[in-house]
């Protein structure tokens, strides 16, 4: 008697792991590689993030919301621009900032693994700010778009009890926020985060 | 919520976005040239400006003019930068060739566009509009800036003027801001050495 109850016990175990968690809380920091018109702003960002909840839908599926932001910045030092009619020397202070909110869905290819890979995709809404300085003049713009993510990433726990781990992905966005001013038709980054994940049930 | 206190802390990391540092912002004068295609400055040969005044033009001020060490140093800044372009200075019963409006607007509303992909004169004017523009391989801007103050050099055309009393500017340049720098006294006379500097076309 006293052996099935301890092998009742491992199997209920089991199966409250299985049911460990399913809410998933995501903090990052989002390093971003501007991909459209880097005449205007062409360096990485590394001042960005993002932060984001999925609930599981099952085993494999979990859906939820991110909140992503990310700031690019350039520099051209002072020089002459010349034209048959005209001249300007100034040098230009270049920045993007980006927002996004999606509605974002993930695919885990693995059920209560410590390594858990996954690929994913998210929808919604992006607003990114033109801004140009040169001296005490300034041009700031905002404008709305469609934002697109697919994404692929994996997150590790350090031990099997751990309600903490480790997190890593990559994505591409795509939004339609576009600022024809500063030449964009659109704004899409390849974007690597780093970051933690809090399990909760 | 108290578990999810986490979630608070890119928020505060994000009040870090970007604005320029104001010192490097300010560090050199922005200078903005125009000029008339169709004129040919070698010949012209004498020109008028008066050597202790500049004119000002203030939402804050009463004045129409400076006299002052300021408006000395950049009156004669301007004079030395013509004269080495093989003009002679005149006065104005002389009949000069041109005349050299120098002046300052300040806390006034400017506009400025920059056109990067195109070109056309501005509706020039005095009093409480300005605009310009230029011509380089950038998009569009468009700046509107307030409580600064902008130097404007005016070159006007006397000798194609007869019988006109609001003669042609055939050159300008801009320089801003002439007031938000840490040394503006020895900034505005690079800008003004700059904005010959990029006008070659402007000498006898």
């Amino acid at each position: 008697m006293r052996v099935v109850s301890i092998i009742l016990f491992v199997l209920a175990g089991s199966s409250a792991f299985g049911q460990y968690y399913d809410k998933l809380y995501f903090l990052n920091w989002n390093i971003n590689e501007p991909l459209t018109n880097k005449r205007f702003v062409g360096n990485t960002s590394t001042r960005g993030g993002r932060v984001g909840f999925q609930q599981m839908i099952n085993e494999n599926f979990a859906a939820g919301l991110d909140f992503t932001w990310a700031s690019y910045d350039d520099y051209v030092g002072r020089q002459t621009y010349t034209s048959p009619t005209g001249a300007l020397t100034t040098d230009f202070f270049k920045y993007v900032d980006t927002y996004g909110a999606t509605v974002a869905a993930s695919y885990y290819f693995f059920t209560d693994q410590k390594f858990m890979p996954y690929v994913g995709a998210g929808v919604g809404a992006s607003y990114n700010e033109y801004k140009l300085f040169y001296n005490v003049f300034s041009s700031s713009e905002g404008s709305w778009g469609l934002l697109l993510r697919p994404q692929a990433g994996a997150w590790y726990r350090l031990n099997d009890r751990s309600s903490w781990a480790l997190h890593g992905s990559v994505q591409f966005d795509f939004s339609t926020a576009r600022n024809t001013d500063q030449g964009y038709k659109n704004f899409s980054n390849l974007g690597f985060q780093i970051g933690v994940v809090k399990l909760d049930w | 919520m108290k578990k999810h206190w986490f979630l608070i802390l890119p928020f505060v990391l994000g009040a870090c976005f970007s604005q320029p540092d104001l010192a490097a912002l300010v560090e050199n004068m922005v200078v903005q040239t125009s000029v008339d295609p169709s004129i040919n400055f070698s010949s012209y040969s004498t020109y008028t400006m008066p050597l202790d005044t500049i004119g000002l033009v203030s939402n804050t001020s009463n004045a129409n003019a400076i006299v002052s060490s300021y408006s000395k140093m950049i009156t004669a800044e301007v004079k030395k930068n013509l004269d080495a372009r093989n003009f002679q200075r005149v006065s104005l019963s002389q009949s000069p060739d041109f005349g050299v409006n120098i002046y300052v607007v300040n806390d006034v509303s400017v506009f400025q566009s920059v056109s990067y992909g195109g070109f056309g004169y501005p509706g020039y004017g005095y009093g409480s509009y300005y605009g310009y523009r230029g011509y380089y391989n950038y998009p569009y801007v468009s700046t509107y800036v307030s409580s600064q103050a902008l130097l404007i050099l005016e070159i006007a055309d006397l000798k194609n003027n007869v019988g006109n009393n609001s003669p042609k500017v055939i050159w300008s340049a801009n320089i801003g801001d002439v007031i938000t720098s840490v040394d503006p006294g020895q900034k505005v006379i690079e800008a003004i050495t700059q904005a010959f500097k990029q006008s070659e076309y402007l000498k006898k």
